[in-house]
């Protein structure tokens, strides 16, 4: 464990670490329990301010707020591991290939990572609706399409770092197969860059996915999610500021607390920082 | 010749630490006016920290203590702020570092860069205008004697060699005439014929000047051959400090000792009896390797660079043969070639995997130790997986006993087994990285650069443990280096390499007697020597 010490010297990481478990730990209480249900609708219950009963008050629906917050955590948690992980499986994969093969097959992958690069996310995600319908399976689909280059990127340079390695050479040597040098030694090798790249893109996919439910094309109601929380909110943005107030803040800390971290991350595995203790 | 009595540099009680632990421990020395003191010491003896705190350039979280006075300078250097050494640096003492290419900006020519030292340090006052100080860079350039100088002060750092790029950085450093320059390893990134003009420069340059010198190497030939006087740094502390002659003749302490008996090569190593009818392991012919350089332009001509050309080389059992030449002389791409690494454009690789003689295919009875044991080594694999990777039942016991067998022949514990790559020295990776190459028994073993990253005090251990082994089971050793000491110590035979091309091969001794080829005289000139 790091001692507290170390940690004063990673305010980055620390801080960024603290967002993310707080973010978390909504998301795994919300399974257990929750002040109210989330979804109930009471139409005695509109629009009551913060404290009370309530302890941020409801919406017009009479829903409690602080329910919807919690349960909106799960969402966002889960839609940014899923669509990561859909990234990271497509884009590693690719950079890997692109990174060791070299020659015309690296440059069709990175192509097609350019194309996909290039490719407006939001007209994907429409596509993605239009065709199989609004779900927040669709969009986490179309944000894990979107964040895939980003890997392929990433992994393919760090790739190309490692195979320049005299111990690549030394496992040519040792007659290791392709396969076998891929995964024992580039794997092992560039996973330091792409976790930091996963908590960048995990970061990009909680927006994502906010923006697409604030424009109706993420998951649809009434399960509770924070930018369907903004999107509800938002006519009453004059008379009831506080209901945007919440999940824009909950949005806010959520991406500040996965960004620090990335860049907490970086720092600490930094190889030119290796040996400074 | 004779250094002036004044002290020009007074050093006293300094300490380095960080976070409490001392790395650099009580030192105290002095430099008189126009002399030259050599500071010698292995990785990690405090040399370059002790430079380094001079200037205030300690990196961040180290603290210096202690008291270094400067002649004309008012304050303690060890105590002075920021902007106080500003005036110092550069203008009362410059800096050479080792690597020319980090020293020197890559975006800015060369020329520029030499002015702006001038315009920067230089007094106030008299600071020279920005045209009249592009002049003196060229002429600076000029007096260092750079081809061309006017051209030089043209080109970016890559368009110059590394001599060259040095050269620059020494003009830079020497822009106003300081009483002090402090070399880091300034020759430790370059060849050998160039580290010699290089040396020769700065001799040449304190001796006409009057500047004093603070030259810190590894290479007690090379600090024998540039200073009056030396100090000997061990673990942070001096241990042993004197006239050249008499610390190199008569060395007193002793950690002198050990490093003056491990630095000589002269002897050279003990030889195997030869095999009785040696068999052939490896027989190349006619290698030639061409690389196509990149089209000038859409419809440019397509152009190749020869980097290895028509070589011929056997190796029986019991041969140890070493290549010898500078950087771009082709002996890594032969490596290459030989280790079925890369595929020669035209000529043909055998060698004796089983029965006969067949076309070289990576790992097939041939292994290589590579020459840096850092990036050899995979960080990421305990030593066990590393040396264990060339077995076929890597995961078996028998390969486990097999490893710790290897790692007891190379003089390692076995519970270094356990253990990742990092744990270790640079002369024990290297013995790691030996095991691994003998793990699959190989016919021929062949070693680029294998002691050339390494401390002086080990590199002699890590040369007898290759020659061990190699002669404990008949196989052939080829040894590529740019380190002719390294080949009379170990080699029986010897092929220097040119440009792509041998420009001469046969016995050691006789080569090293009677060199034939001019050039291979002048790399053997070019080697410092303990006399």
């Amino acid at each position: 464990m790091p001692s507290a010490h170390a940690l004063a010297r990673r305010p980055a990481l620390t801080a960024g670490g603290i967002l993310v478990t707080l973010v978390l730990a909504l998301a795994l209480l919300s399974l257990l329990w929750t002040p109210y249900d989330p979804t109930h609708v009471d139409a005695a219950q509109r629009l009551l301010p913060p404290g009370g009963g309530h302890v941020l008050g409801t919406d017009q629906f009479g829903r409690d707020v602080a329910s919807r917050l919690m349960t909106g955590a799960r969402t966002t948690v889960f839609v940014g591991v899923v669509a990561v992980g859909f990234a990271a499986v497509i884009g590693v994969p690719m950079g890997l290939a692109a990174g060791m093969s070299g020659g015309p097959l690296s440059a069709l992958l990175m192509r097609v990572s350019d194309f996909l690069l290039a490719f407006p996310a939001l007209l994907l995600a429409i596509m993605l609706a239009a065709v199989y319908g609004t779900s927040t399976l669709t969009a986490m689909v179309a944000i894990g399409i979107a964040s895939a280059p980003g890997f392929a990127r990433v992994a393919r340079a760090a790739t190309l770092r490692v195979m320049a390695a005299e111990y690549v050479d030394a496992a040519r040597l040792a007659r290791r197969t392709r396969a076998a040098i891929a995964l024992r030694h580039v794997l092992p090798n560039i996973r330091d860059v792409v976790i930091v790249q996963a908590s960048v893109a995990f970061a990009t996919a909680v927006l994502a996915e906010a923006a697409l439910s604030y424009l109706g094309l993420g998951t649809p109601p009434p399960t509770p999610s924070w930018g369907r929380m903004l999107l509800d909110s938002q006519e009453l943005l004059f008379s009831q500021p506080e209901l945007c107030l919440w999940p824009g803040l909950a949005v806010a800390a959520a991406v500040l607390g996965l960004n620090l971290l990335g860049d907490g991350l970086r720092d600490r595995f930094d190889p030119t920082l290796e040996g400074v203790r | 010749m004779s250094p002036g009595s004044s002290a020009l540099l007074e050093v006293e009680g300094l300490t380095v630490d960080v976070g409490g632990t001392p790395l650099v421990r009580d030192v105290g020395f002095t430099v008189g006016r126009g002399e030259r003191v050599g500071i010698i010491g292995e990785s990690g003896s405090g040399k370059t920290l002790t430079a380094l705190a001079l200037l205030g350039l300690l990196g961040e979280g180290l603290r210096a203590g202690g008291s270094a006075r400067l002649a004309g300078v008012p304050f303690d250097l060890l105590g002075a702020t920021d902007r106080e050494l500003s005036t110092v640096r550069g203008r009362l003492a410059g800096m050479v570092f080792q690597e020319p290419m980090t020293a020197l900006n890559p975006v800015m020519r060369t020329g520029a860069q030499v002015a702006e030292a001038l315009r920067l340090h230089g007094p106030r006052s008299e600071r020279p205008a920005r045209d009249a100080a592009r002049a003196t860079a060229v002429e600076l350039l000029g007096r260092l004697r750079l081809p061309d100088p006017a051209r030089a002060a043209r080109a970016y750092p890559h368009q110059l060699s590394g001599g060259q790029r040095q050269r620059a950085v020494l003009a830079g450093a020497l822009a106003n005439d300081p009483a002090l320059l402090i070399c880091d390893e300034p020759t430790t990134a370059l060849d050998v014929t160039v580290q010699k003009e290089i040396v020769d420069l700065i001799r040449g340059v304190s001796d006409e000047r009057g500047t004093a010198v603070l030259y810190i190497s590894h290479d007690l030939a090379l600090v024998a051959s540039v200073c009056h006087r030396v100090l000997v740094m061990h673990d942070g502390r001096i241990v042993e400090s004197g006239p050249v002659e008499q610390v190199l003749r008569q060395p007193e302490h002793p950690y002198t000792q050990a490093l003056l008996s491990a630095s000589d090569l002269s002897v050279p190593a003990p030889r195997p009896p030869a095999p009785a009818e040696p068999r052939t392991l490896l027989r190349a012919r006619g290698l030639t390797r061409r690389y196509a350089r990149p089209r000038r332009g859409l419809l440019g001509p397509r152009t190749h660079f020869t980097a290895l050309e028509g070589l011929d080389l056997e190796l029986r059992a019991g041969a140890r043969v070493g290549v010898v030449g500078e950087s771009g002389s082709g002996k890594t791409t032969l490596l290459r070639l030989l280790s079925g690494l890369d595929r020669p454009t035209s000529g043909t690789v055998e060698n004796a995997a089983g029965d006969g003689l067949r076309d070289s295919a990576p790992g097939s009875g041939l292994q290589v130790v590579f020459q840096d044991p850092m990036g050899s080594l995979d960080p990421r694999m305990r030593v066990r997986d590393i040396v264990a990777e060339p077995l076929p039942d890597r995961r078996s016991p028998a390969a486990a006993a097999r490893v710790a067998e290897l790692l007891a022949d190379v003089g390692l514990p076995a519970e270094a087994a356990g253990r990742y790559p990092h744990q270790f020295s640079g002369g024990q990776r290297q013995r790691i990285a030996i095991a691994r190459a003998l793990a699959p028994r190989p016919s021929v073993l062949l070693a680029d650069e294998p002691v050339s990253a390494l401390d002086m005090s080990v590199r002699a251990q890590v040369l007898d443990v290759l020659s061990r082994v190699t002669a404990e089971r008949d196989m052939a050793l080829c040894i590529v280096t740019h380190d002719l000491g390294v080949v009379r110590y170990l080699c029986d035979e010897v092929v220097v390499m040119r440009e792509g091309r041998v420009v001469e091969r046969g016995p050691v001794e006789r080569v090293w007697v009677a060199p034939e080829h001019p050039y291979t005289r002048q790399l053997l000139d070019a080697v410092p020597v303990l006399r």
